[in-house]
């Protein structure tokens, strides 16, 4: 039956009035589909939901908050009808019975403000807290006290159900307390005070006594409250501490705390003072304020009870919360017999640490210090938050703890929740307490387990930088960079370092590069020497000095509260940086490690688990040592190099004469060489030439251009020329006893090694390459002629991607590898004898396209040979 | 009415009505969670499997339907056969279940890369023109496009000495992960700019038997691959770890793709060398700009940059597709193109005008900003892009490249009924990717046009004159002439001047740029040059909260040029003209 049959039915004459029902109600469904699309744009785009509500004004707000209370009410009696038998069973929670005049239980009933004033929720503040007279009666005994409503949001005292103060009489106390609190359980999320309150005990902080009661007021039973003592000098004495001390509290909420005394109260006094004494707050106060972090460290400890503080700073992150902030919750008892501060919790609450890692989007929790600037300022420093999670890693190492907590919170669940359902003032259907003491529950659980994870957990990346020079030959074997992140310090249980062979093998002494300088001085810290074995060939470690690595935490400006709080919040956890040095003791001067072999063994210093190294990568710190050389300018390399001389703009001339190279000669980017007829150039063991210029090495038959080894028995380097603009020339010149060399990144295996640079060469002779090739030439245009290739170790000429050129009436003469050999090369080889070679006379491969004529090949292991396409 | 009929509309009613309410009873859900402050994240995460499941398969299987529906008119394709390649994968359907089963999912953004978690390669046979090779065979792709959906990318790994065509590994990308053709086209400029890259093909690929449609082939990186483009294979080549990671900061965020044998252990010396050159902090821009080019080899950089324009992309950014091939026959830097992507330079880049997006295409890239904050540098690309562009054949010789390719691959992509979208939205698609070549073409060449160039006069009477020239271009501009028309004395030399720092006066950093004589036919001073200034736009940089240099816009730029006579008097009126030419293009402004 569609809606306009149900209509015609109910008013079968009443046309007029169907229609307006008929167009209210399909003005109603419009607006109806109108609001929720805008409320789904709303939800899509994530638009702060507050944002919104603030735009709606507050008539419309109040109304629909009522209809909806309203709606519901029926849904909660409807839904809890299935626990209707549990009216029948009794539970053991002790009854308070209250009594109140009527007109005094009115005006406390009137007296309250309206919840929500401007659009924001209303505190209750003093002028709503006037006491009443009442008669509290429990067990029999019948106390006269006084009562009022009480917390500060409106949670408490909106609904039907509200939280109570009832402040007994000095001289007759309530089981040894003055006041009680009587509050809506879920205002605590119904067991989470009391389990905090049952950590607090086990961590052997001060703590209120609290259980779970039933209230009767004038006889009508208002339900189940968890019932907390209230703070006073009975409280302070249970707990063993002196009555007549100061406690303080917050005045009132949004009101930083920490920036004065003026928004203190206390709850006790210390009665040694005649007046009304706030010294300790004050000198907290000023303390705070001191900008220097050193001043501060030296200083809190003798204000402070620092073993105190640390639980009472654990119990809170085991619970996830920043809820004792810096507006509200504080409770600090001044110790009049030791001097300090002694935090005690309140009102610690719950909050699930796994959806606030989703928010931020992290894999760990952080620290829990943001929104008070106490926390923030004290455990900024690595040493105490260190500390502080050694406290909260002794709770959480031992699963025996969160078995007991949850032990204890099923036991009290198990006790109560026949109240709870008997329970019909409040404002909550009992699927809606179950769900609730299910999650929380699962919170208790899941934040124990996260925050042990990530107290075991660490991220150590390692760069180890091998042979690094400096300064006059000297040398750092070992540097080791590690970058670390985790929540916990790691620390270096053992190094073993397998340095391959070596010609000495001293000790090496290991320091803290606190500068990163990447050399000894003053203010690096001596760690502990590596001794070698000479049965395992294996370095290992022995610590004199352990080092925690902390992670830095990441900073940013911003109010995380929202509502006035620190103006900084730690957001997470930072790469932090640490620079080991491994240097030789003695002033020994290690020679090149090629071949190392290292293992760090490193653990987390709370957990005490393994360490992993994620990322682990070399360096070759020598590879690089010629790299600045590349952009000298002309008068910094003459002034490098006397030897050389100036030949005008961007070139420079080595005259004829005789010179001995002891360390690598690097020719600039865009600086001519020129080498006169009759130089010759000595080269010490494994020393270079690498230019990336051109070069002109004109000889003469009479006066060829020389470049040997200083010791033939002693291979030079290479001489080389790399990515030079322009094309180089070699005529008349000899090239012997060259090896191989590995500069500035790049790679060179040819006695005359021409690297992406043009090339003629001829009347030459390149004999005894010991490494590799006499000649090796890539990516070039090159053309050889007239020379002459006699025993170089390996090939002749190697030539790889010549695309235009050509090798003519050249002898190749017992060569070790072959004559000639090219691949990815399309030139002439015309005119040359090839003989003796080890290998092949000419050997030709990848994609090569060159055209072989009119050569003379003699007694090689293969005349030509095509490999590889 | 018949009675039937009645029923029929009746029960059409109350289908309506039952969808709307459905429809009505979301949408208050939706708007329900959004007033009780539950996150979008939240509900979608505790929607139960078994309800959000069952949906994701009706939708699926809806949106299947639909694309079944649109694609009917093409059914006569269905007797056209493919010309691509075939390719056939044999493998276990238990090893297939476990490939399947060992993705992420693609909901949690915690796992959304394909990383080496999921990194299991299984066995296969693989089959071309009758040979077999043993495989081993994974899912490949960053993003759940690759492998969320039935039609997957591949990697196929072929066994070092049973080569296929000279490929150690490809990979089989769905077409539209390549946005069809624009990879292809992509790699076709950098071979035509001579630049490395992959060799790319499409195919037809069949899983046991079943056809799964054409396939982007694609050579994956490594040594063959090198050696084929003429570079050392036994060299180090770099790319990103994982993505997301600032590669060019951080060491630990690079990982070899191919590593140099020189060294007997795992060195990556000059990945620090080139981080540390970089840092921002350490190195000034001038000691950057000194150093670089002993470290990078510039004219494969700008080729690799020029190929990133031409394509509006900044998809090989400070995070991924990062390919740095070190050649250690130079000890340079050879950046390899990879996976360039595109983007729409007019309707987006230039409109958008965020930290993203820049005048000169190189924001998001540390390496760019850096190197190409140089004048001279962005100069030299500019040089290259222009040769690219000025050539409109060029961009008809691109465009017949995408035709063919699409008249070559249309077919096979026509009766690929695995594929997740309609033969109407690939067709579409298709003809914006092949729009956007030709507008993003268009739009570089005419940035090279665009002039904004004024200039005033000052001083005459005393001495010296000054020319303020203000600019505001894409590319530098030069004098190219200059004449100077006077009452006055006719008999004096002018000397022209770059004064540097604009004091009017001629210091020994100003540069002579010419001068002046008289001629007498003309009855004007002409002008000589001696050496040519190329006046810059600068542009305005920020360093972001990344700590990433990254360029705003181009700003006003003003130069100042001196005309100093040879005698110290110069009397009468002067008439001053200039010639301001592009620097690039050698066209008058």
């Amino acid at each position: 039956m569609n809606l306009k049959n149900i209509l015609n039915r109910l008013y079968p004459r009443k046309q007029i009035t169907r229609n307006i029902i008929k167009r209210a109600f399909t003005a109603c469904l419009a607006v109806s589909v109108c609001l929720s699309f805008i409320l789904l744009y709303f939800f899509i785009t994530n638009t702060r939901r507050e944002k919104v509500l603030g735009l709606i004004p507050p008539a419309i707000k109040t109304s629909y908050l009522s209809a909806g209370k309203s709606y519901k009410a029926l849904v909660k009696q409807i839904s809890d009808l299935a626990y209707l038998p549990y009216q029948l069973v009794s539970d053991d929670l002790p009854v308070y019975d209250l009594y109140l005049d009527k007109n005094d239980l009115d005006w406390l009933n009137k007296n309250l403000p309206s919840p929500i004033t401007n659009g924001q929720r209303t505190v209750l503040t003093d002028e709503y807290k006037d006491y009443k007279p009442a008669k509290f009666k429990f067990n029999g005994k019948e106390y006269s006290a006084e009562v009022r409503y009480r917390g500060d949001m409106p949670e408490h005292w909106e609904a039907e159900k509200k939280s109570w103060r009832v402040k007994f009489s000095r001289n007759n106390l309530f089981l040894g307390q003055a006041a009680i609190n009587l509050i809506i359980p879920e205002n605590r999320n119904f067991f989470n005070e009391y389990i905090n309150n049952y950590r607090a005990g086990k961590m052997d902080l001060k703590k209120l006594k609290n259980t779970f009661a039933k209230l009767r007021v004038n006889g009508k039973m208002q339900g189940i409250y968890y019932v907390a003592e209230q703070w006073g000098k009975e409280f302070l004495e249970t707990n063993g501490l002196s009555g007549d001390a100061n406690l303080y509290g917050e005045k009132t909420m949004y009101i930083p705390l920490f920036d004065d005394p003026y928004d203190w109260k206390k709850y006790t006094k210390d009665l040694a003072n005649k007046y009304d004494n706030y010294a300790e707050l004050e000198k907290l106060v000023i303390l705070m304020d001191n900008p220097s972090d050193s001043e501060f460290y030296k200083n809190i400890w003798n204000l402070i009870d620092e073993d105190t503080y640390y639980k009472w700073q654990a119990l809170a992150v085991l619970a996830g919360s920043q809820h004792q902030d810096y507006h509200h919750n504080i409770r600090l008892y001044f110790d009049n017999t030791t001097g300090k501060f002694k935090f005690i919790p309140w009102d610690v609450f719950f909050f699930n640490i796994a959806n606030h890692m989703d928010k931020i989007g992290s894999d760990v929790p952080y620290d829990y210090i943001n929104r008070n600037p106490i926390n923030l300022r004290i455990l900024k420093n690595p040493e105490f938050l260190q500390k502080r999670n050694e406290l909260l890693w002794n709770y959480i190492k031992d699963n025996k703890n969160i078995k007991d907590d949850l032990k204890e919170y099923d036991e009290i669940y198990k006790k109560t929740r026949a109240a709870f359902y008997k329970d019909n003032n409040k404002i909550y259907s009992n699927k809606y307490f179950e769900a609730q003491v299910k999650q929380h529950r699962k919170v208790i659980e899941s934040n124990f387990k996260i925050l042990q994870k990530a107290l075991q957990k660490s991220e150590v990346n390692l760069k180890i930088m091998l042979n690094k020079n400096y300064d006059k030959g000297e040398r750092t074997p070992l540097m080791f960079d590690f970058e670390v992140i985790s929540y916990g310090p790691v620390a270096i249980r053992n190094i073993e370092f397998e340095p391959g062979e070596l010609k000495y093998y001293p000790d090496l002494l290991v320091y803290y590069d606190k500068d990163k300088s990447s050399k000894v001085n003053y203010g690096d810290v001596f760690l502990g020497n590596l001794a070698y074995d000479k049965k395992t060939k294996q370095y290992s470690f022995k610590e004199t000095k352990h080092l925690d690595f902390y992670t830095d935490r990441t900073w940013e400006s911003g109010d995380e509260s929202g509502f006035g709080g620190p103006s900084i919040q730690q957001v997470g956890l930072e790469k932090t940086d640490y620079r080991l040095l491994a240097i030789p003791a003695n002033n020994y001067n290690i020679e090149e490690i090629k071949d190392p072999k290292i293992k760090f063994s490193l653990e987390n210093s709370i957990s005490k688990d393994k360490a992993d190294i994620n990322n682990k990568v070399y360096i070759n710190g020598n590879e690089f040592t010629y790299f600045e050389d590349i952009s000298l300018s002309q008068a910094e390399f003459l002034s490098k190099h006397p030897v050389f001389i100036s030949r005008g703009k961007d070139k420079i001339l080595l005259p004829q004469g005789s010179y001995v190279f002891s360390e690598h000669i690097i020719i600039p980017k865009n600086l001519e060489l020129e080498i006169s007829p009759g130089a010759v150039l000595y080269f010490k063991k494994n020393i270079s030439l690498i230019s990336y210029s051109p070069v002109k090495l004109a000889g003469t038959a009479g006066a060829p251009i020389k470049i040997t080894a200083l010791n033939p028995k002693e291979p030079r380097g290479v001489f080389a020329v790399v990515g030079a603009k322009g094309k180089s020339y070699f005529d008349n010149v000899i090239v012997e006893y060259g090896g191989t060399a590995y500069i500035n990144g790049a790679f060179f295996s040819g006695a005359l090694a021409l690297h992406s640079s043009d090339v003629e060469i001829k009347n030459s002779q390149f004999k005894y390459a010991a490494g590799d090739d006499g000649l090796n030439i890539k990516n070039a245009k090159a053309e050889i002629t007239d020379s002459l290739f006699y025993k170089n170790s390996a090939d002749g000429i190697d030539m790889d991607f010549i695309k235009s050129g050509k090798v003519y009436n050249n002898k190749f003469i017992e060569n070790g590898g072959d004559g000639l050999d090219i691949s990815g090369t399309d030139i002439l080889i015309d005119k040359n004898t090839v003989e003796k070679s080890g290998d092949k006379c000419i050997s030709v491969g990848e994609k090569s396209k060159s055209t072989i004529s009119n050569n003379y090949l003699d007694g090689c292991n293969y005349g030509i040979a095509i490999k590889e396409n | 009415m018949p009675s039937d009929i009645k029923d029929k509309i009746k029960i059409f009613r109350f289908f309506i009505i039952g969808i709307l309410c459905l429809f009505i009873f979301i949408i208050f859900s939706l708007s329900f969670f959004y007033l009780a402050g539950i996150e979008r994240g939240a509900v979608s995460r505790n929607i139960p499997g078994s309800v959000k499941n069952p949906i994701k398969t009706a939708y699926a299987g809806l949106k299947n339907a639909v694309i079944k529906i649109e694609d009917l008119p093409y059914i006569i394709y269905r007797f056209k056969p493919s010309s691509l390649p075939v390719y056939n994968l044999t493998i276990d359907q238990k090893d297939w279940n476990f490939l399947n089963k060992n993705l992420p999912d693609p909901d949690n953004w915690r796992e959304i890369y394909y990383d080496e978690k999921y990194d299991g390669y299984k066995p296969a046979k693989f089959t071309f023109n009758g040979k077999t090779y043993d495989v081993k065979v994974r899912y490949r792709g960053g993003m759940p496009d690759h492998w969320a959906d039935t039609k997957k990318s591949w990697r196929v790994k072929f066994p070092a000495d049973n080569l296929f065509l000279g490929q150690r590994a490809i990979n089989l990308i769905i077409p539209s992960g390549r946005h069809f053709y624009i990879d292809a086209l992509n790699n076709y400029r950098a071979g035509k700019l001579g630049l490395a890259v992959p060799k790319s093909d499409y195919v037809q690929f069949y899983i046991n038997g079943q056809n799964y449609g054409p396939y982007y082939k694609l050579e994956q990186w490594g040594k063959e691959m090198l050696e084929k483009d003429e570079l050392a294979g036994d060299a180090n080549q770099y790319s990103e770890k994982g993505p997301g990671e600032e590669v060019f900061k951080d060491i630990f965020a690079w990982q070899k793709v191919g590593a140099d044998a020189l060294s007997l252990y795992d060195n990556y010396a000059e990945a620090g060398q080139f981080i540390s050159l970089l840092d921002l902090k350490t190195t000034s821009d001038e000691e950057f700009w000194k150093k670089i080019e002993g470290f990078m080899d510039m004219d494969t950089y700008y080729k690799w940059q020029v190929q990133a324009a031409l394509a509006g992309s900044i998809h090989q950014n400070f995070g991924h597709n990062v390919q740095w091939y070190f050649d250690n026959a130079i000890g340079k830097f050879k950046p390899l193109s990879d996976d360039v992507s595109r983007d729409d330079i007019e309707g987006r880049i230039i409109p958008m005008n965020n930290e993203q997006y820049s005048i000169d295409f190189i924001n998001m890239n540390p390496v760019n900003t850096r190197i190409l904050k140089n004048p001279k540098f962005l100069y030299e690309r500019n040089k290259i892009l222009w040769d690219y562009l000025k050539d409109d054949e060029n961009l008809e010789d691109d465009l017949k490249f995408f035709d063919d390719l699409y008249d070559k691959t249309k077919i096979a992509i026509y009766n690929d009924s695995i594929k997740p979208y309609s033969n109407a939205w690939f067709k579409s698609y298709a003809a914006y990717m092949r729009k956007l070549t030709v507008n993003n073409f268009k739009y570089l060449k005419n940035l090279f046009k665009i002039s904004d160039a004024s200039y005033k006069v000052s001083g005459g009477k005393s001495l010296p004159v000054a020319i303020d020239l203000q600019i505001k271009n894409f590319t530098p501009v030069y004098i190219k002439n200059m004449e100077l028309s006077t009452s006055g004395n006719t008999g004096l030399k002018w000397n022209v001047y770059y004064d540097k720092n604009k004091n009017s006066l001629v210091d020994t950093n100003d540069a002579i740029m010419g001068s002046l004589a008289y001629d007498k036919i003309a009855k004007k001073y002409l002008f000589k040059p001696v050496g040519r200034v190329d006046f810059h736009t600068n542009r305005e940089w920020i360093v972001n909260k990344w700590s990433r240099l990254q360029e705003k816009d181009l700003l006003t730029t003003n130069y100042r040029l001196l005309l100093v006579p040879d005698q110290s008097e110069a009397t009468g009126k002067l008439e001053i003209k200039l010639t301001i030419n592009n620097s690039i293009t050698e066209e008058t402004l």
